[in-house]
This record gives C-alpha cells, structure tokens and sequence, in this order.
C-alpha cells in the first residue's frame, strides 16, 4: 500500500498527535475513530485538537487531524487535490452533526472549522528532489470560491516534512533554553508564546504556552520568560527566526519587533535562528549593531535542523 | 527615513497590499504555503494569510503582486516640432509658464509643476495634468469624475522637436493632452503614429519591424503572445475585433518573425487581410539576455481615429532551478524609460513606412 495503513498509519497518528500536544494544543478524542455526520454517514478521523488562540482572546480553535505517512514515489498531484476536497466535506459534515457535537462536548465551545493534515514522507533520501513536484502539487489544487449560499468556509493547512520538523526543532530549542534555564537557577523559565496586540487587531496581549496555526505557518515565532538574577526577575525576549539570514531579512525584523514591543533596552534579547547560512558570521556584528546599537544582551544562537523527527514525537 | 523600505506593515497595511493583488495571485501565495482555505471570499482569505508573520522575501512578493495590477498604465506619444526657425521656441517653457492654471475650461485641464527625471545623459521632465471627465449619470445629474496622468516631455536628436509621453491611466488622458497641445501656437505641429496613414499591409509591416526593433539592448525577442484584429463591419461604424492567442497561430507567426521572413507571407496573416482584418494590437515577449526578467509589452492602436499606445503587459522573473516565472516588480522609472523608448522605435518604423507612401 502506497499509504501506511494499520501499524504504521497509526503509529504516525500517534507521533502527530504528540507534536500537536508539545505544542500545547489540547487531545479531545482518542485517535481514529468513526463518527456520523450531518448526511447521515460515518466519517473516519484520525484525531481531535483545541486550543487556546493566542490572538483571539477568549478564542479556541478546534481542529480536525488527517495524519498521512507516504512515499514520494507514490504521491501525486491528483491525491492532494482529492484529499483536499474530502478533508473539506468531512469538515463541514461533522461540524454541523448533532452525534459528533454531542460525543465531543469539548468541542462545542470551539471554532471547528480547522483541519490539519499533517503529511510525512519517509523515504527521506527521496524527499528534497520531491519537493518542486510537491510545490507544484500544492498550486493545483483548486479550492472553491465563494458565491453567495450558505456553505461554510473551513480553514485546511497542510504540513509536511519542512513544517513538521521546522516545529520539532522550536521545541529542541525551547527544551535547551530550559535545561540552561534550570542548570543555572534550578527553575523552569516559563517561556511562553507571545502574541502582541500589535499583530492582533483588536484583541489584547496574550502570553501562552501554545503555538497556534498562525504561527506555525509564520516567519518568525515571539516568545517570553523570566530570567531569575539573584533575587530579581529579568525578562528575556526571544525570536524563533525562521527567515533568511541576509542584512534586508533582519532590517525587517528589527521593525517587526519594535512594533512588537520585542526590543527593550534591559531585556536580553535572543534570536534563535533556523536556516544555515555561511555568510551570516560575517555581518553578525552589523546585524547586532542594526538591532540593538550599543548592546551587548544580544545574542544569536543557533538552531538544530533535524534530517529526521526526534525520539521524543517518535518515543 | 532610511528604514522606510524596510517598515514592517501592520495587519491592516497587509491586507490593504493584498486587496490590490489578483486572487489568482492570492490563492497562489496562500497554496504554496500549505494553506487552503475553501468557500471564502477574497477578504476573507487576506484576512487569514494577514494573520501571519512574513520575512522580506515574503512582504516583496506582496509588493509585487500588488503593483503588478497597478503598472496596467498605458503609454501614449506625440511629437511636436516647431518651425525650423523659432529658435526662441521651448516646449518646456510653455508647461512650465502655465503651471498652476486652467489651460482648458471645457475640460478643466490645470498643469502641476513641471520637474526634471535624469535620464542616462539625456534630460527628461515629468509633469501632472489634472482634469474632469463629465459623465452623464442615470439620475439626470452629471456626474464629476476628477482625473489625473503623469506626462513626460523630452527633446529628441531632432531640432526643435520634443516627445511627449502620456502616462494614459484612463484611455481619454492622451486626448485631453492632444487637444490642448494644438491650441498652443500655430506654429507648432503634434504627429501622432496613426493607423490611418498605413495600409493593411504597412500595418502587418509595422507590427512585424516593431518585434525586433522595439527593444533591443539587453534583451532578445521571444515570442507573440497575443494579437487583436479589427474588422470595419458594413452596416454602422462599428468595428468587429477578434483576439488571437492560440499557440498554433501565434507560434507561426512568432517563427516568421524570429526568421525574418516577412509576416505578410504568413499564412493566418493572409487570410486575415483577405477578411478584411486589420492588426490592431500585438503583445511582444522579451527576455533578458542576462538575466532573469521577462517583460510583456503591448502595442496597440486604440481609440477613434486609432492612436498608437504602448503599456507594459506583464514583468516577471525566473526563480529557482525550475525557473518558475513569478511576477515582479518594474520601478515605475524603469518602465516609463522602456516604453518610451519602444514609442521612439515605433514612429521610427511608422516614419519609414510614411515615407515609402511619399
């Protein structure tokens, strides 16, 4: 079978699931079940998601999971298209069914309208000569338009092995930011998420310990924690930057975290960056000076690109 | 001041940049980055994808589709001469004279101030026109549509002759302009390029020379994209106009041109000509000879009588190792320069082609 189904189709669910949860994002249901929907039939899912919407506040997002494990060699254009459509309808179907709302009390008080397939190519020797067919995948999919009527709009995100391990690599860092953390004050930092009103229309600040659907499709990723002196507590402002690391890149993100509140004189600031860039030891000291002229709380470091996914989203 | 390029947009500024692009661009910025949403109207897809944090590569790519809908502007030209012997004669001293004042009360047309635009070594100036476009409305009121352009005036290698490019945002700007220029003296002469001083087949002529001869420089010639017939149907003074964009067609005819065999000898042109077509607009496809961009120009004659324009049909770049075209950006500057310049060939062409009739 092109797809794994049984052993591995649900180990890979499991393995989905436990990102999804490090994330911060909270388990409704057990994973793969069946349950009737508005027309009368039964739909399969692999599992239910909430969480917290760090830039609505007083939001949860509910999100439907399709956990996919696949070969390159047997992934086409047709099959993104096709299982972007039925994501689509089993969607809508459940969201208006009276058995699911009533099985999933939990997911009453969301916005269900979010579906997450989270897509894994194993033969990663194959992948990064699939990856331009994949773009190109991606762009054929013809999504419908609205046109008046009453048919409701869902939110559908696909994630493959970029995303998915640009996402376990945050929490490596985020985990290693701990351990110092504890190593030097024996306390957990609190690092939370931040969402700045700035970037929130009308909706307050918020700090979290979740990363929502926003940001795992953004640039760059703010985040907070207490640093413990002696007896005073510091502030550290982190940027999990995911963008290119040229002088323009950062000359707007300088402006992204001043608008953000992310610059302060005190704070140390850390910028963790992903992509690997050789000619970024050169103008390290250019990109100090352009964001925090005179500092020296500024500090890069380094981010692990993982080849493959971590023994604690396989454990 | 110096960090103006690199502003970081908020929510609202990124949604404004996105409601200028198309949604097939939208969609495509959405889709490629693994986010599909279904059953939504453009707003509500601009509202999503604002929700994000981008890097400079992302918010450029914003830019560009958003001015790649507002380079649509076509470009008009005239020439005006003056009498061999009126040394003392200035264009740009007439504009200039007249800033700030109504030169035509039937229009309302009012000059801005007249500024130079360095151009290589050549001095060019920029000026404003504003004016009012009188629509009747459906309800008995008249309707007031107040209407600016950009126009550029420019000595040639002629004596006492200047080029005037109408930046035309509206197809009535370069009429306006017309008009008021023949009022100005009596001895001064506007030439237009004009379809009506060619034959059918000088028309195929001029449209095939343009090919080669519009741009040169540093980019080669790639193909026709597009090509606008017009028929005068016998009844009333309408014109019946056919579009041609099939790749067999325009493969032919593109082949003729890369060969240089004449186009008359064509055989859709033929048959066009034997209908009682003429060519009214062709789009040229040219790449950069060193380089990534391709740039979409189209010439065309539009209006009554039919008036010579040009406008800048598409600009794009190759990415990647697929070389996947995406669209980019022409600073304004830079498209102004190529389209005056493949204006400046054009009535090269058409005065050739004059004065084989002389």
């Amino acid at each position: 079978m092109p797809e794994d189904q049984g052993i591995n189709g649900d180990r890979w669910t499991e393995e989905a699931s436990r990102l999804l949860r490090r994330l911060g994002w909270e388990k409704i249901a057990d994973s793969n079940i069946d349950i009737e929907g508005s027309d009368g039939y039964m739909h399969g899912i692999d599992a239910l998601f909430r969480y917290m919407d760090g830039f609505k506040v007083s939001v949860t997002q509910g999100v439907f999971l399709e956990a996919k494990r696949y070969r390159t060699s047997s992934f086409n254009g047709a099959k993104l298209r096709d299982w972007v459509k039925r994501f689509d309808e089993k969607i809508q179907e459940l969201r208006l069914s009276d058995p699911f709302h009533k099985k999933y009390p939990a997911m009453q008080q969301t916005r269900p309208n979010n579906g997450l397939l989270v897509l894994w190519f194993h033969d990663l020797e194959n992948y990064w000569n699939f990856v331009p067919q994949f773009e190109k995948a991606l762009l054929s999919v013809q999504v419908s338009i609205k046109r008046g009527g009453s048919r409701l709009g869902n939110r559908l995100f696909v994630l493959e092995n970029q995303g998915i391990l640009r996402l376990a690599s945050l929490f490596e860092a985020v985990e290693r930011w701990n351990l110092d953390a504890r190593k030097a004050e024996g306390v957990d930092t609190n690092l939370k998420f931040y969402y700045p009103s700035s970037f929130a229309q009308s909706s307050p600040t918020q700090e979290l310990a979740v990363v929502g659907l926003e940001y795992i499709y953004s640039k760059f990723i703010l985040a907070r924690a207490q640093q413990f002196d002696g007896n005073s507590v510091r502030t550290a402002d982190i940027v999990f930057n995911f963008g290119s690391l040229d002088i323009d890149s950062f000359k707007r993100l300088k402006q992204a975290l001043l608008l953000s509140n992310m610059l302060h004189r005190t704070n140390d600031l850390y910028i963790y960056n992903y992509q690997r860039d050789d000619e970024f030891r050169k103008i390290e000291p250019d990109v100090k000076t352009l964001i925090k002229p005179g500092a020296t709380n500024l500090y890069f470091k380094p981010m692990e690109v993982l080849a493959d996914l971590p023994s604690w989203v396989k454990e | 001041m110096m960090n103006e390029r690199y502003n970081y947009p908020n929510q609202y500024e990124i949604q404004q940049a996105l409601s200028f692009c198309d949604r097939s661009f939208i969609d495509a910025f959405a889709q490629s980055r693994g986010i599909f949403i279904t059953y939504v109207t453009k707003e509500g897809l601009i509202d999503v994808l604002s929700g994000l944090f981008f890097e400079h590569s992302d918010l450029e790519e914003i830019r560009n589709g958003a001015f790649q809908v507002h380079a649509k502007s076509t470009l008009a030209g005239f020439l005006v001469s003056s009498e061999v012997d009126k040394d003392d004669f200035n264009l740009i001293d007439v504009f200039d004279s007249r800033r700030g004042t109504v030169v035509d009360p039937k229009t309302k047309m009012s000059l801005g101030p007249i500024v130079t635009v360095t151009e290589d070594h050549l001095q060019a100036y920029r000026g404003t026109v504003e004016y009012v476009q009188w629509k009747p409305g459906r309800i008995e009121f008249l309707q007031e549509d107040a209407r600016s352009f950009d126009y550029y005036v420019q000595k040639t290698q002629n004596e006492n002759q200047w080029r005037i490019l109408v930046d035309c945002a509206r197809s009535n700007d370069a009429k306006v302009m017309e008009n008021w220029m023949g009022t100005i003296s009596r001895d001064i002469t506007v030439a237009k390029i004009d379809q009506d001083s060619l034959t059918s087949s000088q028309t195929v002529h001029f449209f095939d020379e343009l090919a080669v001869r519009g741009v040169v420089d540093e980019w080669n010639f790639i193909q026709v994209k597009r090509l606008v017939l017009r028929r005068a149907t016998t009844s009333t003074e309408d014109e019946e106009e056919k579009e041609e964009t099939r790749p067999s067609v325009l493969s032919g005819i593109t082949q003729a041109i890369l060969e240089g065999n004449s186009l008359r000898n064509n055989p859709f042109v033929k048959q066009c000509e034997e209908g009682g077509y003429r060519f009214t607009a062709m789009t040229y496809e040219y790449e950069e000879k060193e380089g990534p961009n391709v740039l979409g120009i189209r010439a065309e004659f539009k209006g009554r009588p039919k008036v010579f324009e040009v406008a800048l049909d598409s600009f794009k770049q190759r990415e990647g190792i697929e070389e996947i075209l995406k669209p980019a950006r022409l600073p304004n500057e830079q498209k102004v320069k190529m389209l005056s310049q493949f204006w400046s060939k054009a009535k090269e062409v058409f005065d050739e082609l004059i004065a084989e009739n002389l």
